[in-house]
């Protein structure tokens, strides 16, 4: 808890450190806090005490390693936001990628063995690809330095960067997930402990984002910019895809997984439009995106624990027995599919707003109606869960319904809090991106090639 | 020099002492503390003193490379020897021969390693091979052991007639033995073929496919208390002198055998990875895994700049480490299978823990040594500029690799199992834990190594 | 063409047909006969080249010692036609192919290459010597004769400890 306490502390102002590391190949231990990794660092700080919050009462065998290694898991991902040294970006990334193999291992459901391995089979190839890109790119830095100063300057011919792009992007794309990299997902988020889940979804796929946000888009801009219509036209496809799917799923955690999906798919496709409303959306929308799907895993996880099961066809009717969790679910669903006044309208807003104003790319029309097809597909798959799980007659199964307990209401309460408050006052997240994603904007040399 | 001299001098000394001494202990001790004192020795000549002044005619040349390499190989023996030697007591009566043998291979790995003339690689090479060969035979009643060793014995000796072929053409080429360089120009066809036949042999040493056939038979029938050391300290040796080899006599002929090996090592890391992931065994997919890492060695060969240097030095070590300690927990074992390790981290989970670590040391996965060796190799290859399918590939076959390591990860954390009940000492498994600490401190300060390289 | 020319081409016909019948002959005891016969005609080709040394060494060491050595293994294996294991046919055309790819190699590295006319020096050196070797061996090569003790010596050990009643 202590640890929490210096992280939260850590977001206060902006931060510096910088030490010599690996001398001899100019890696240096530099961490910087930027808006991006401000942001971030911030979700992961209030994620981590509402996942222990809401699993206080849950047992686990051998609770010190699975405790230590959620929190070897933290620091690898803040490492990740911070970290300004590709090298040890690269580090990070591993750190927070290791205690999630045994976390799930460990602790998680039956398939758990053969599920995570996937899990890490996948990301690890990507982590390895992504390795060999840094390094390419290193060795083309006028300075031979793994500084990000000194990646912005790397003198990657077209075709080599086209190369090097596509190792980084498969490396970011399995972490997202996008489509069609994103087989790993559904079954890791449905066998993992749902702690680990909510981490797992809420704030490491967003090591993806902050990857292509950082490393991509300002590194390899132009690049970026070849392969935006490309790699938003998978990021669309996923999310149709995935809602699609998700309207089918009887699971409850699958639905989630999917929708999870279908989101992270409209982040990716909004950051290759490269605009400052649709980056700025992005930073805001991974805030939200990460507490509204923890607070919806809280929920599943407290249903599956009391009721004995996640299928939708076995549950009804739950609001009569406990409106309480009913309503704070209700918002936070809402909150996820982007409904006025709540948070996550704000960042869609942001985002669809930041993919029809694109200014590279020709479709930006047909995007932005694709994707707002999936809005519609995802209140339908929202609504229709909601009116099966808590509305309708109850049943045998649900007629003992469930008092929420102290510390499940306090970490629903919390996330409804914050739904509220960035849906109505999003200032404060907008002055924390703003400068952030105009600097990442002028890098990438939108500003430039098409004076704006 | 003083280590040479030195580890003659200890091979001496134990084959006198398995009948001077009686208690096992006695001799253990002697050969622990003969270590020690080699490899002070060798730390010594490294700050600049030197106990034997030889003129060798400039046909050994202890520069800080094959120095800083060689305090990489005496720190592994050391290790080795403060793990396992207590079971080669198991293999037979000759206790104090077998550490004789032992420290011949080091003496043979010290000519190796520094050699500046054709002739002392071929005896340094002999020196490494013949002891081994008794080694790999030492289990006298076992079969598969005897059939190890004269599988071994024949297709060395085989290698080692390509190599005394190949000398001999370059010889008849240039006129002189010692590795200066080639120089003539153009190129003769004997050196070409002089070349070829030396890096054939080379390859058959360090088991580079498609000369690895013997490895997985002599790995798998050799006691595994001498394949640890066969598969480790022996193998990096051979590494280094195929880089000197290559680097100070053929290095400006680069271009023309480059590609082949290239070839060599996408062959290497394809069998040795591929077939790794079908072992029931664990000793035998060590065996493969061995292969596999001796792919990624190869790429230090292939790039053969100052990355690719101080890259082998690091993989020398890491490998060395990790595989030894993966080796001394796997002696402690009756059934070397895969479901031999079921639940082995409820029965002894300091000793799961270490054996994790090596692991994903083997694996490349960051924080341990092994992540950065293969990070330097790869950025040696890539430094080169030429062949970066090569580099692809290799990491495509590193996580192939994750699949079989993980393996016994699995086996030892996630399944259920009654776990073999073993006996560790109490200093065994703090050396292990030792180990792990070097891996995981090497995995996050590679300049410890590094700096020796240059100042 | 003088008598040392002739003597030579004689000399390394007769040396290449006999290596060629070590191959050829079905008998191994055969074999071994005319590998000892290929011995005898390298130890004549050390003559032409002045080197004494060589050629009785030559002659004592490869033809007697370990010709001897040989002709013994065989015998006591008693190799005849029944015995020989039958190899597939599948084995033997993996080894023409592995063989085949060596010579590939070597042909493909060699094919741009002009082969030198270079010319043995025959009747005129004189390093072949006994005394010139012994100098050569014990001044400029003596450390290499001091190593190869430690080869010999863990040979010996490895002797023991295979050879060594338990």
């Amino acid at each position: 808890m202590s640890i929490l306490g210096l992280t939260l502390f850590k977001n206060v102002s902006y931060l510096q450190f910088h030490a010599d590391w690996i001398s001899s190949i100019n890696s240096s231990f530099s961490i910087r806090l930027d808006g991006l990794g401000q942001i971030l660092c911030l979700l992961t700080a209030v994620a981590y005490p509402l996942v222990f919050i809401s699993t206080w009462k849950t047992q686990y065998k051998k609770s010190h390693n699975f405790f230590a290694l959620m929190l070897l898991m933290q620091a690898g991902l803040m490492g990740v936001f911070l970290a300004m040294d590709a090298l040890l970006f690269y580090f990070f990334w591993e750190l927070a990628l290791i205690p999630a193999y045994f976390l799930c291992s460990q602790w998680g459901g039956e398939r758990r063995i053969a599920v995570t391995f996937k899990f890490f089979i996948y990301t690890f190839t990507g982590s390895i690809l992504m390795l060999v890109a840094i390094i390419y790119t290193y060795l083309q830095t006028p300075t031979h330095s793994f500084d990000i100063s000194a990646f912005y300057n790397s003198s990657l011919n077209n075709s080599s960067a086209s190369w090097v792009f596509w190792l980084m992007f498969i490396a970011f794309a399995i972490k997202l997930p996008v489509w069609p990299l994103h087989t790993w997902q559904p079954d890791t988020y449905e066998q993992s402990p749902t702690a680990v889940t909510m981490i797992l979804s809420g704030v490491m796929a967003k090591m993806g984002v902050l990857g292509m946000i950082r490393w991509l888009m300002p590194v390899l801009h132009l690049s970026f910019y070849q392969w935006g219509d490309t790699v938003s036209t998978l990021a669309i496809t996923g999310m149709i895809y995935a809602s699609l799917i998700a309207i089918q799923q009887d699971d409850l955690k699958r639905l989630v997984a999917y929708s999870s999906m279908a989101h992270m798919g409209l982040m990716c496709a909004t950051l290759f439009a490269e605009t400052q409303s649709g980056m700025q959306g992005v930073m805001i929308q991974m805030f939200n995106h990460g507490i509204n799907i923890i607070g919806l895993w809280i929920v599943i996880e407290l249903i599956e624990r009391e009721f004995g099961t996640r299928k939708i066809s076995e549950l009804s009717g739950l609001a009569h027995r406990s409106p309480a969790m009913a309503m704070l679910f209700v918002v936070v669903a809402l909150a996820n599919i982007g409904l006025p006044l709540t948070n996550g309208f704000i960042g869609e807003f942001l985002m669809f707003n930041g993919i029809f104003a694109s200014a590279v790319t020709k479709y930006y029309i047909v995007f932005t109606v694709l994707a707002g097809i999936t809005i519609i597909l995802a209140a339908v798959y929202t609504l229709n869960m909601i009116r099966k799980v808590f509305y309708g007659e109850t049943n045998s199964l649900t007629t003992a319904g469930y008092p929420l307990r102290l510390n499940e209401k306090m970490a629903l309460a919390i996330i409804v809090v914050l739904v509220f408050v960035i849906g109505l006052y999003p200032r404060i997240f907008l002055n924390m991106t703003q400068e952030t994603s105009e600097f990442i904007l002028k890098k990438a040399g939108v500003g430039g090639l098409f004076g704006q | 020099m003083n280590a040479l001299l030195l580890t003659a001098v200890f091979g001496v000394i134990m084959m006198l002492s398995s009948f001077l001494l009686t208690s096992k202990t006695a001799i253990r001790g002697l050969a622990v503390s003969g270590m020690v004192i080699v490899l002070a020795a060798n730390v010594l000549e490294m700050m600049g003193i030197v106990f034997f002044k030889i003129d060798t005619k400039d046909m050994i040349a202890f520069d800080r490379f094959s120095l800083l390499f060689n305090s990489i190989v005496f720190i592994s023996t050391l290790v080795y020897f403060l793990l396992s030697a207590r079971d080669m007591e198991k293999v037979g009566i000759n206790y104090g021969e077998y550490f004789a043998l032992i420290f011949f291979v080091l003496c043979g790995v010290t000519l190796s390693s520094s050699f500046h003339s054709l002739l002392i690689l071929f005896l340094g090479i002999e020196i490494i091979s013949i002891p081994l060969y008794i080694l790999t035979g030492s289990d006298k009643r076992n079969l598969k052991s005897n059939e190890a060793s004269l599988k071994y014995f024949l297709l060395g000796a085989f290698s080692t007639g390509l190599m005394l072929m190949g000398i001999a053409l370059i010889y008849g080429a240039t006129g002189t033995f010692s590795t200066n360089g080639i120089t003539t120009s153009p190129t003769s066809a004997l050196v070409i073929a002089g070349m070829l036949l030396l890096m054939f042999s080379m390859a058959f040493k360090v088991s580079a496919a498609p000369f690895h056939f013997w490895t997985p038979d002599v790995y798998d029938g050799a006691p595994t208390v001498f394949t640890s050391f066969m598969a480790t300290i022996v193998k990096v040796a051979a590494f280094i002198a195929f880089m000197r080899l290559f680097n100070d006599e053929f290095g400006s002929l680069q271009s023309r055998w480059q590609l082949l090996i290239a070839l060599i090592t996408a062959i290497t890391l394809f069998i040795g990875n591929i077939t790794a992931v079908f072992q029931q065994s664990v000793k035998r997919m060590l065996a493969y895994s061995s292969i596999s890492q001796a792919g990624f060695m190869m790429m230090a060969i292939f790039a053969m700049n100052a990355d690719a240097r101080e890259g082998l030095l690091l993989y020398s070590a890491a490998y060395c480490l990790a595989t030894i300690g993966i080796f001394a927990v796997l002696m402690k074992l009756k059934d070397y299978s895969f479901d031999g390790f079921n639940a082995f981290a409820k029965q002894q989970p300091l000793l799961a823990a270490t054996t994790t670590i090596f692991l994903l040391s083997l694996a490349g996965i960051p924080l341990t040594a092994g992540f950065l060796s293969k990070f330097w190799m790869i950025k040696a290859v890539a430094g080169t500029g030429k062949y970066l399918w090569l580099v692809i590939f290799a990491v495509l076959m590193a996580v192939v690799s994750v699949y079989y390591y993980f393996r016994v990860i699995q086996a030892m954390y996630f399944k259920e199992g009654d776990g073999q009940t073993i006996e560790a000492s109490l200093p065994f498994k703090w050396t292990l834990v030792l180990l792990a600490g070097i891996i995981v401190l090497l995995g996050v300060f590679p300049n410890w190594i590094i700096y020796w390289l240059y100042f | 063409m003088n008598i040392t020319q002739i003597l030579f081409w004689f000399l390394s016909a007769l040396t290449v047909f006999s290596a060629l019948m070590v191959v050829v002959s079905k008998n191994p005891v055969y074999s071994v006969l005319w590998l000892i016969f290929t011995f005898f005609c390298i130890s004549g080709h050390y003559i032409m080249l002045n080197a004494q040394f060589l050629f009785i060494v030559n002659i004592i060491v490869y033809a007697g010692a370990i010709m001897v050595l040989f002709l013994f293994v065989i015998m006591l294996m008693n190799l005849n036609q029944s015995s020989e294991p039958k190899k597939h046919r599948w084995l033997r055309m993996a080894g023409v192919v592995a063989g085949g790819c060596l010579l590939l190699v070597l042909v493909a590295a060699l094919k741009n290459i002009d082969i030198k006319k270079q010319v043995a020096e025959t009747n005129t050196g004189d390093i072949g010597l006994i005394g010139n070797l012994g100098k050569v061996l014990f001044n400029q090569y003596v450390v290499p004769f001091e190593i190869s003790s430690i080869l010999f010596l863990s040979a010996m050990v490895g002797t023991v400890v295979i050879g060594k009643k338990e």
